[in-house]
């Protein structure tokens, strides 16, 4: 079985796209979230291997969702989504404990790259 | 174990990085504040070190230990370099250049560092924690072990990477010192290197491995070690006589294959033709690559220069700043090994004769710091090589009135000559720098040996130029084959203009030439021109020796080819314009002429 992966996103459009390059990839998409606190709750729920997470999300933003999970499980390994323009965002998840990141526009072979790196 | 190897290489490395150090030192004296001389300098002799201590060179290893000692203070302390510490790292580098060479003959106890070690002990003052004598490398110093990384260039977000990479080594152990901080990360101009300490048990290997895990990381320095990137260039050291005898033999297969080339030539059969050319080919191609293995960049000789300039100015009470340009031109290995010495006669001359004291520049409305130039560019299959300064240029009254030359014309060249006969100088009093005859004896005398030649140029109150022209390749030369009486001889291809006919009148002492009055060589054919020839002219060579000419008389042309030069032992009586011999692709003997002497010996 697969390597499961919980993806978070407010717009479809990247959530679907997500999903797909990591489901041909042969990694298994358990969940979706379209906002922090969804994220933080699915988490809980579904444990999985992976999480990819948008920084600009409704309810809660990316960043404090990525504090709320690492503080039940400093283990988690999140994976940030961000923008051009968003470093400083981008470096502040990593100190609250994200464990890599991905800048879109997003190359398949990148997010791969940055997928295997975390999941070894 | 093989020593000698491990010792050859311990000699040959010690010294590239030593010779770099003294550019280091010069560098942290311009700019004491500067991290980067400092820190190469501490690499290198912690390299060397490590070299030493592995062969058992204790005296070696204590001077450069001490060294490298009084470095980490420095920057543990954030303390600037005095002057008198810039000072003792010179004196470092050169005891520690004798140290290899006598721990490299066995003589590792014969270094007498004992005045250096006081010093550089009482610079780094008093040991906060433990005696410097007592802390061994090996185990994790207090502070932590340094770490520089380089992330890949161009990476996205390089501070987001930076701050995986400090994550990834906060699982090993304490991380401390962030340079630069990860508050400027965010800053347009971070290149996403930087250097950070970490207290840990963790191997070197082991460090590198957990910070690689980060992603985008091209180089991890672990401690005073360097782990190459992958792009890096490959070197392997070779054996100056290894080298030597591939340029013989591949000499020698040039000169073979002219051989097979006449008999192809007999042969005609269009096959062997075609196969003929082919292997040609290959053999030239061969030859450049051979020939460009021995090539090695001038910039080599360049380090060495800026110490010297420096000391002499300072003895002398002269400011004198050094350019230096044109470092990667390549030259012949043989003569690169060779061209520091005339190299530093020119800058000694430059130095003593030519700067003015500064405040006689400023009296003469020029600058009180004095430039000389060296600069090397390539032409047509020469090197050039260029030491200018602009200073006071020769006074050639004085050497008129010394010598009984009187200039005509373009008076430069003929002042060389003059200078440079042996013993020769205007300097009212000798001194220990460069007073005893100007010492340009022997560089002319050097460049010719070589097949080069030498010029100056010099105007009074804008300084001097000289220039040496050499060739790029001292093993195989092309030459124009001539004979005499059923003699041959070889004319370098580099000094020879175009061949001539010259007439075969009475008298006839010179030539015109492209509008030039050009004097006919007869040192070949003594007494021929009388004789007459039937065909009312005969062969000449027009030679060119640094824009003089001259036409060399001989019986017959006998076409252009490749020769291989190798040492000659003149015996006693030999000419002084035969230059060498080499042996022909038939098997005969052919004497090489020296176009500068012929030249010379026409010259009134």
């Amino acid at each position: 079985m697969g390597q499961t992966v919980l993806v978070c996103d407010d717009a479809i459009f990247m959530r679907t796209m997500i999903a797909d390059i990591l489901s041909q990839a042969g990694y298994e998409v358990v969940g979706e979230a379209e906002t922090g606190v969804q994220a933080v709750e699915q988490y809980r729920k579904l444990k999985p291997d992976l999480v990819t997470m948008d920084i600009v999300m409704p309810d809660m933003s990316g960043i404090e969702a990525v504090r709320a999970i690492c503080l039940e499980d400093p283990d988690a390994r999140i994976l940030m989504c961000s923008a051009m323009g968003q470093q400083a965002l981008v470096v502040e998840a990593i100190q609250a404990g994200a464990k890599d990141f991905i800048v879109k526009p997003f190359q398949p072979s990148r997010v791969l790259e940055a997928v295997q790196r975390l999941l070894g | 174990m093989d020593s000698d190897k491990y010792i050859s290489l311990f000699v040959s490395e010690s010294r590239e990085h030593l010779q770099q150090c003294t550019a280091q030192v010069l560098e942290w004296e311009r700019s004491p504040t500067a991290v980067e001389p400092r820190d190469a300098l501490f690499r290198a002799f912690h390299t060397v070190k490590g070299m030493a201590a592995t062969l058992g060179f204790a005296r070696l290893t204590e001077l450069l230990h001490t060294a490298e000692h009084l470095l980490a203070r420095l920057r543990d302390e954030g303390r600037p370099p005095t002057p008198g510490i810039i000072d003792l790292y010179f004196r470092v580098v050169d005891v520690a250049e004798r140290g290899v060479v006598l721990a490299a003959s066995g003589e590792d106890e014969r270094l007498d560092a004992m005045v250096l070690l006081t010093e550089l002990e009482s610079a780094a003052g008093p040991q906060p924690t433990e005696s410097p004598r007592t802390r061994s490398s090996v185990t994790t110093p207090p502070e932590g072990r340094p770490i520089r990384v380089q992330l890949r260039s161009g990476v996205a977000m390089p501070a987001a990477r930076a701050a995986i990479v400090l994550r990834c080594a906060e699982s090993l152990g304490e991380v401390m010192a962030v340079d630069p901080p990860p508050e400027q990360w965010l800053a347009d101009d971070f290149d996403g290197a930087f250097s950070f300490r970490i207290r840990t048990e963790a191997s070197g290997d082991h460090i590198r491995r957990v910070i690689m895990t980060a992603g985008e990381v091209t180089d991890v320095r672990v401690g005073g070690e360097v782990i190459p990137r992958p792009k890096v260039k490959r070197q392997v050291k070779v054996d100056m006589d290894r080298l030597d005898r591939l340029v013989r033999l591949t000499g020698e297969i040039v000169v073979a294959r002219g051989r097979v080339a006449a008999l192809i030539d007999e042969l005609k059969d269009s096959r062997l033709e075609d196969a003929g050319h082919e292997m040609s080919r290959l053999i030239a191609d061969l030859q450049a690559a051979v020939l460009s293995a021995r090539m090695a960049p001038v910039g080599e000789v360049y380090q060495r220069f800026s110490r010297p300039v420096r000391d002499l100015s300072r003895q002398l009470g002269k400011s004198v700043r050094l350019e230096l340009s044109g470092g990667e031109i390549e030259l012949d290995r043989v003569i690169l090994d060779e061209l520091g010495e005339p190299l530093l006669h020119l800058l000694r001359n430059a130095i003593d004769h030519g700067i003015e004291d500064p405040t006689d520049r400023v009296a003469a409305g020029k600058l009180a710091e004095g430039v000389i130039t060296v600069s090397a560019h390539r032409e047509r299959n020469a090197a050039v090589i260029t030491v200018g300064d602009d200073g006071r240029g020769i006074d050639e009254e004085a050497v008129k009135a010394r010598s009984g030359w009187s200039a005509s014309g373009d008076g430069s060249s003929g002042l060389l000559e003059v200078i440079a006969q042996p013993g020769f100088s205007t300097a009212e009093a000798v001194t220990n720098v460069s007073g005893r005859g100007v010492g340009i004896d022997a560089v002319v005398h050097w460049a010719r040996s070589r097949g080069g030649t030498t010029e100056l140029a010099t105007q009074r109150g804008v300084g001097t130029t000289v220039t040496l022209r050499l060739p790029l390749s001292v093993a195989i030369i092309p030459v124009l084959l001539v004979g005499v009486t059923g003699q041959r001889f070889a004319v370098p291809l580099g000094f020879v203009s175009e061949t001539v006919r010259l007439p075969t009148e009475e008298r006839l002492k010179e030539i015109a030439f492209r509008g030039e009055r050009v004097p006919i060589l007869e040192t070949l054919t003594p007494g021929r021109g009388k004789n007459g020839d039937p065909r009312h002219w005969r062969p000449g060579v027009v030679i060119n020796v640094g824009g003089h000419r001259a036409a060399l008389a001989v019986d017959t042309l006998l076409g252009q080819e490749d020769i291989v030069v190798g040492p000659v032992d003149a015996p006693r009586g030999t000419p002084a314009w035969i230059n060498g011999a080499t042996i022909l692709a038939d098997g005969r003997p052919v004497l090489i002429l020296d176009p500068a002497v012929l030249i010379q010996g026409e010259a009134p």
